[in-house]
């Protein structure tokens, strides 16, 4: 197997380009697949010391965080406070030493359907760029493990626009234990209120689909109507029907179904105007 | 030293002698250490749950490179059996393979990857079976036997009076039906040992293990070789749980017919995938129960029917069944009681020895019938069981009468005032109206060391040299392997002798050094060797009185000088056994065990509504010990305890399809982290038995067994409906929710 740790995205892309080289970034999901259930790729391409995938710079009302910036690195950074939904999301992400290493690039390329920072990141409408080209999170997973990502192709930072200032965002992650487990349900929602009612929802959900969904239908009930439990619990049921979750090790999918559905409704309640 | 003034460690905190180099990373297990010109082993496992073995074909993986060995069943010197009790399982499957990961064949190879290879060069046919995968489907055995002898590989009964006049004098009765899951012992290295042979034809193997003279007489079995030929040595064993009791026999065997062929040493490692799938679990117990009481709460009659799944193979159910059914019906005093305890056969991975060794799934029986009966009869939990349990002159449910060192009711009673002051704390700090709280208590009973079915290995031995300047060399049979043992022990033999513990010199395990003590379970590790040192002192005390008269109040420094000068013999062995136990095996009457441990634990939980997860606030867990020798050990091993039943009670989902296991490392197989252990408040009740050194009782596997009892409790507390499965799953939290007519839709 061929290691090379190329210090400029030229490079990164040409040993990429190689037929089954994969990159590498903190590495905690990849090398512990590696050499257990999965074959030695004949080339593995560490992105770490690339310098523009490093940083989190704020400008023109947008957060970009470079793609092999360490996820405990987001949390301390004074950015993070606009995001409270992402940083429940990282605080919640396995444990200290793997988010002292893994990435937030790590985590969307590996497409996994149960990322915890994929919910909050779509709420927020962020976008991955590369070296060609701008790819709304939301649409950079394909399948379970699979990216839209071409060959070569590497994802050079995430831009997350500042939410509006009134915005209220929560992520919920529901897994067997408190840490270093894999989400059953994972789940971000923001919400903005004008004058009494909903102007803005987005609702994404994790865990309960091949790839992590946005509630779009969920949304719309929201938008537009002022915040009432009613209106809270027919979004919420448009939510849970909107996923296709399985049955796998951790739950079933009915358990699933109904926690997205009660979950939602007991955040979302959260935000129903004082009368 | 001066006699008189006593050093008295016995009962002072003591920080473990081993602390250092684990904390520090010195210390090297298994998988540290490699020998010269050590080859690497591989086994052939089944694919299949059960098949006939129709052909094994060895040759194209003998011509591999780098490969020197690859043996099949014929070409075992010895016997092709293992097993401690019940000879029904193979080193390496014949004729039949019984559950998926049984190893066939087996490599030794320069590299671990040339093994590999070659493992997967073996050519084999099987032609499948129909399985038994749970206890659903063990009736349907007869169509296709796992065994010949038939579907039950182990019975055990229990009689005392007559339960069907007990229940005719009561004035209620309870039933349940109840479920409890396998559970993964997770020791920190996985399996290992290496195999060398020695220069005069025989053998020395190191190995991660718990029980040194099972491995030596299993090697001797699959050998042919004469047991003083096979020399064991313990390397250090970074926690077991049962896991490391009989389970290295299979591997230290292969191993060693592997060394034996080569004449090279031969390591065998399992990797953690391969041990999570291939070794043994815990029981899982189906059981059944009634309980019938008297209006005021007394207890009259007790029935318990506990099934539990064996999996392929027998091995360690016998001693599980043992305890399950001696302890079935709890530590009560109940004038009729009928426990029927059965082990069957599956085509599962052999379930064996594990922490408790079936009193926790027994404790989760007894004890949530007495919650029911409670609620039945709007009765305080505490109440009842102080009513019921027993006490010093009452008589155990094999009708053993118990004369001395009954704590059961002060473990009750302090851990209900402690849980009663102490649970409102954190309730703060959860939203209103999404979580409910609930307070759960579990009693247990817990017979010490191998009982009447054991006790022909319930002896151990200890060597004491007194050196010249006064300090001690100690050699015990029993091993370390995480549960601070070898700190006792060493506390034991200075108080023994009046000298400080830094003065005592543990030697490694070693068969070739150590007395065989039989094996280091049943949490018999303080007793028997702590009697067998004081064995030992007292012989040392009496070759040293004349002198101690001549010299008067000197030094023992001063005093084991002068001995030395005299040549007074300074070697002494100590021996010591469980005394004869008058038990009835057949009907399950009589003396059980020689002494009994006592605990109460109880549990404060809160569960959420929405999710129905179930969050531990606290454990107070109190345990009669008879003593506390070093009450910092007690404590941690109290933590321990709490911590893995807490994970079998909630976390540990053990996931299986068919023969296959589909959990298999951590990342699916949900131990809790520090953040699901909650505080746990460790209380000591020392009620002393005469025949315990310093009135010592078991603690290992008491620690464990009430813990998911109480959490269990106290979720049917909070939810208002009775918990009947461990692990409480969040579905069956949502069930009970409704039930209890706490459902959150309404939220």
């Amino acid at each position: 197997m061929n290691y090379s740790r190329p210090k400029t995205l030229g490079e990164a892309a040409r040993a990429l380009a190689v037929s089954g080289a994969i990159g590498l970034a903190g590495g905690t999901d990849l090398l512990v697949h590696l050499g257990r259930d999965e074959a030695w790729p004949p080339g593995l391409v560490d992105l770490k010391e690339i310098p523009e995938l490093h940083g989190i710079r704020s400008q023109d009302g947008i957060i970009r965080i470079g793609a092999a910036t360490p996820l405990s690195q987001i949390l301390e950074s004074p950015a993070i406070e606009d995001f409270p939904a992402l940083g429940q999301a990282l605080r919640s992400f396995a444990g200290r030493a793997i988010r002292n290493r893994a990435t937030l690039g790590g985590n969307l390329a590996n497409a996994s359907p149960a990322a915890d920072t994929l919910p909050p990141l779509m709420i927020h409408e962020a976008v991955c760029l590369t070296q060609h080209r701008r790819i709304a999170v939301a649409d950079l997973a394909v399948a379970p493990g699979e990216t839209m990502l071409r060959p070569g192709e590497i994802i050079v930072s995430v831009e997350i626009p500042l939410p509006p200032k009134d915005a209220q965002s929560f992520f919920v992650k529901l897994a067997p234990r408190e840490a270093m487990a894999i989400a059953v349900v994972n789940l971000a929602g923001l919400i903005v209120q004008s004058d009494g009612e909903v102007v803005l929802a987005r609702i994404a959900l994790g865990s309960v689909a091949p790839t992590v969904i946005r509630a779009k239908e969920a949304e719309e009930i929201l938008e537009g109507h002022t915040l009432t439990k009613d209106a809270i619990s027919q979004a919420s049921l448009a939510a849970a029907e909107a996923a296709s979750p399985i049955d796998d090790i951790r739950a079933t999918a009915d358990y699933r179904r109904r926690m997205i559905a009660r979950l939602l409704n007991w955040e979302l309640g959260r935000y129903i105007p004082n009368t | 030293m001066n006699r008189k003034s006593k050093p008295q460690t016995v009962g002072r905190r003591h920080i473990r002698e081993d602390a250092e180099a684990k904390l520090k990373g010195r210390l090297r297990f298994l998988p540290d250490l490699r020998l010269d010109d050590m080859l690497h082993a591989a086994q052939l496992s089944s694919p299949l749950p059960h098949a006939r073995i129709l052909s094994l074909d060895l040759e194209a993986a003998r011509a591999l490179p780098g490969v020197v060995a690859v043996l099949g069943p014929e070409d075992i010197p010895g016997e092709n059996r293992i097993g401690v009790i019940i000879d029904d399982q193979p080193l390496l499957a014949q004729g039949k393979v019984r559950y998926v990961g049984e190893p066939m064949a087996m490599v030794a190879a320069e590299s671990a990857e040339a093994a590999r290879a070659a493992v997967a060069a073996i050519g084999f046919e099987l032609e499948e079976l129909p399985a038994i995968f749970d206890l659903d489907q063990v009736e349907a055995q007869a169509n296709e036997p796992i065994h010949e002898e038939g579907p039950i590989a182990v019975h055990q009964k229990l009689r005392k009076g007559s339960v069907e006049r007990g229940f005719a004098d009561a004035d209620v009765v309870v039933e349940a039906e109840l479920v409890t899951g396998l559970q993964e012992h997770y020791y920190l290295e996985p399996q290992g040992c290496i195999a060398t042979p020695g220069e005069s034809g025989g053998l020395v193997i190191h190995g991660s293990l718990q029980c040194p003279f099972y491995v030596q007489r299993d090697v001797s079995r699959a050998t042919g070789l004469p047991q003083s030929r096979v020399r064991v040595i313990q390397t250090p064993t970074g926690g077991a749980f049962g896991g490391k009791e009989d389970i290295p026999s299979e591997f230290c065997a292969r191993a060693a017919v592997l060394a034996l062929a080569t004449g090279r040493p031969v390591r065998l490692l399992l990797s953690r995938d391969e041990d999570f799938l291939s070794t043994s679990k815990r029981h899982p117990f189906r059981i059944r129960g009634r309980l019938g009481a008297t209006k005021d709460g007394r207890f009259t009659a007790m029935e318990v029917y506990q099934d539990a799944e064996a999996g392929a193979y027998a091995t360690l159910s016998p001693p599980v069944i043992y305890r399950a059914c001696i302890q079935g019906a709890g530590p009560y005093d109940i004038p009729n009681v009928k426990v029927e305890t059965r082990a069957w056969y599956t085509n599962q991975v052999p379930n064996g020895a594990f922490r408790g060794f079936g009193s926790p799934q027994a404790c989760f029986g007894h004890e949530r019938l007495v919650d029911l009966m409670a609620a039945e009869l709007g009765m305080d939990p505490v109440e009842i069981r102080r009513i019921n349990l027993l006490r010093e002159g009452g008589e155990t449910c094999t009708g053993h009468k118990l004369d001395e060192s009954v704590g059961a009711l002060e473990t009750l009673e302090r851990a209900a005032e402690a849980s009663a002051k102490g649970a409102a704390e954190e309730e703060a700090h959860f939203e209103d109206g999404r979580w409910l709280f609930g307070t759960g208590h579990a009693a247990m009973i817990y017979g010490n060391c191998l009982g009447k079915a054991g006790w022909h290995m319930d002896g151990a031995g200890a060597y004491l040299q007194l050196h010249a300047d006064g300090s001690v060399s100690c050699a015990t049979g029993l091993t370390e392997f995480g549960q601070g043992a070898r700190t006792v022990v060493q506390q034991m033999a200075a108080e023994a002798l009046g000298i400080e513990p830094d003065q005592v010199s543990l030697m490694p395990v070693d068969t070739a050094l150590v007395p065989d003590s039989g094996p280091t379970v049943a949490s018999r590790n303080v007793v028997m060797s702590g009697n067998a040192i004081l064995n030992a002192a007292a012989k040392l005390h009496e070759r040293l009185a004349p002198l101690r008269e001549e010299l008067g109040d000197v030094s023992f420094r001063k005093l084991a000088g002068a001995a030395y000068k005299r040549n007074v013999n300074l070697a002494a062995e100590g021996w010591w056994h469980v005394p004869e136990l008058d038990f009835d095996l057949k009907k399950g009457r009589g003396e059980a065990y020689f002494a009994y441990s006592f605990a109460t634990q109880s549990a404060r939980v809160a569960v959420d509504r929405i999710t129905g997860n179930v969050r531990v606030l606290k454990v107070w867990a109190a345990h009669d010990v008879g003593c506390a020798v070093n009450p910092a050990g007690v404590e941690a091993q109290v933590e321990g305890g709490v911590a893995q039943g807490l994970g079998w009670a909630l976390t540990e989902r053990f996931a299986r399809e068919g023969g296959n296991i589909l959990a298999r490392n951590l990342s699916t197989y949900h131990l809790p982290t520090a953040i699901e252990v909650p505080e746990i408040e460790t209380i000591i009740v020392e009620e002393p038995h005469s025949q315990g050194p310093f009135g010592a009782k078991s603690l290992g596997e008491p620690v464990i067994i009430p813990t998911a009892a109480a959490i269990a409790a106290a979720v049917s507390e909070a939810v208002g409906a009775q918990v009947s499965e461990i692990p409480i799953r969040p579905e069956h939290v949502l069930e009970l929710l409704e039930r209890g007519g706490h459902d959150s839709n309404a939220l």
